[in-house]
């Protein structure tokens, strides 16, 4: 069976990057070795996300069709996993 | 810090013309200072207002104060009057005579010599010289600092002298016949520098006047007020002619959907905290908006021509506003809601008025023809 691959689209819009997200920025270098294969990881000029005013918080994040909210690496971590069944 | 020399330029506006003086003040520390800026301030105001030669000399001399020993009141200067069109005007007083360049090599200009009479006693010559400029011209004014430098030493116990400075401006333009005013004003200061041994025994200052066609550059940055307008601004953007820099990600967003384009957002982080630039085709550089032109407009402020600015998005844009010479500022006026969060860690200035400030930092300090659009 292929290995499942996973998009994560880091927001790099100000109010993202203001709020944590010039973190998430680096989170290539968080993924273990075994893991890097099978996902790739962009940037995105502002998802829009921010102007919905829906009581999510930046920075946001997305992971193949997931909109993850208040990012952190570890969260984004899980998630990622989640999605290769892992 | 003070200085003995003082530079001032100043362009005007509406009448096409800049204004550029040097001026070296007798003595040293801040009465040289005072003498100098005195005389620069003076020579362009008066200059400015089409304030006759001889008149703006007699009065610059009776306002000076009179030196104790010596009893003269004292500083040199060259004044230099250019008009777009490229009549130039140039009246010199006791600095080193400007030095002109034309396809690389130094031509001599026919000069008026008239005479100002002074406290009664003496006369003082001054140079006058009206010429029309040709394209890629350059005028090089320089204080005594230059032509003096490494006086006394081995290989030059006469100074370096026009003909050392003449010699050396040709080799640059030979070599890079494009060379930038001021990367050529730098570059002959460093030099003085080093024939001093790194140590001048006298301020070293110098003045690159380039005649050249103007270099155009845009900058657009924020969403359009009304949706509408979002073809406007991808129209402007896609047609402009030069430069073209997009700070805002909603801005380039919009140009993005609107010119069928791919952004290529950029994730590698660098020591400015900044967010990192991203690619567009068709676009020099396109930045994250509000921070990186807040940053900018500081960097403007601070800075001068010749300090190292580093790296970074808001450097580079600093870099390409520089070389540029006509600026248009497009300025989208949608108030991005999120940015009033208040739990934001910094305080986000609204974008307007940083523009506002950009514009009027490149239209006075460096000089630049500035044009701002609010769509």
């Amino acid at each position: 069976m292929e290995a499942k691959s996973v998009l994560v689209k880091i927001c790099a819009g100000t109010h993202c990057y203001l709020m944590g997200g010039s973190e998430l920025q680096l989170f290539s270098e968080y993924l273990p070795d075994n893991l890097k294969n099978n996902i790739r990881v962009v940037g995105s000029a502002c998802l829009g996300f921010c102007d919905a005013q829906d009581g999510c918080k930046p920075p946001f994040v997305m992971v193949n069709d997931h909109i993850l909210h208040q990012a952190t690496v570890q969260c984004l971590l899980d998630l990622v996993k989640k999605e290769l069944n892992l | 810090m003070v200085c003995g020399d003082a530079f001032q330029s100043r362009k005007i506006k509406g009448e096409d013309r800049a204004i550029v003086t040097l001026s070296d003040g007798l003595g040293s520390g801040i009465k040289a200072n005072v003498l100098a800026t005195l005389t620069a301030s003076m020579a362009v105001n008066f200059t400015m207002q089409k304030q006759s030669i001889e008149r703006t000399a007699k009065i610059i001399m009776s306002t000076l104060p009179v030196d104790k020993q010596r009893q003269i009141s004292y500083a040199t200067f060259t004044i230099a009057d250019i008009e777009s069109g490229g009549e130039a005007r140039i009246i010199e007083f006791d600095n080193p005579p400007y030095l002109l360049f034309r396809k690389g090599k130094r031509i001599e200009i026919e000069k008026s010599k008239f005479s100002v009479k002074w406290n009664g006693k003496q006369d003082r010559h001054m140079l006058l010289s009206q010429f029309p400029l040709e394209l890629d011209d350059r005028i090089i004014i320089s204080s005594d600092g230059v032509t003096q430098s490494g006086i006394g030493s081995a290989s030059m116990p006469f100074g370096y002298g026009e003909d050392g400075l003449t010699a050396f401006i040709e080799k640059i333009l030979e070599s890079n016949p494009d060379v930038s005013a001021n990367k050529l004003a730098e570059k002959i200061v460093k030099k003085s520098c080093a024939n001093d041994v790194y140590k001048p025994k006298d301020d070293i200052s110098c003045a690159v006047v380039h005649f050249r066609k103007p270099r155009k550059m845009l900058i657009c940055s924020g969403p359009p007020y009304d949706d509408a307008k979002d073809k406007v601004l991808a129209q402007i953007a896609s047609t402009f002619q030069g430069k073209k820099v997009i700070c805002g990600g909603t801005t380039s967003n919009i140009v993005a959907r609107e010119l069928n384009l791919e952004i290529d957002v950029g994730l590698e982080l660098d020591d400015t905290g900044l967010p990192p630039a991203s690619k567009m085709p068709g676009f020099d550089l396109v930045t994250e908006g509000i921070l990186t032109i807040g940053r900018l407009a500081e960097m403007l402020e601070k800075q001068s021509y010749t300090d190292s600015i580093g790296t970074g998005p808001a450097a580079d844009i600093f870099k390409m506003l520089i070389a540029s010479d006509d600026i248009l500022l497009l300025v989208g006026t949608k108030i991005n809601i999120a940015h009033q969060d208040p739990s934001l860690p910094v305080e986000l200035e609204i974008r307007r008025n940083v523009m506002r400030k950009i514009a009027k930092l490149l239209e006075e300090k460096y000089l630049k023809e500035v044009e701002i659009q609010f769509i």
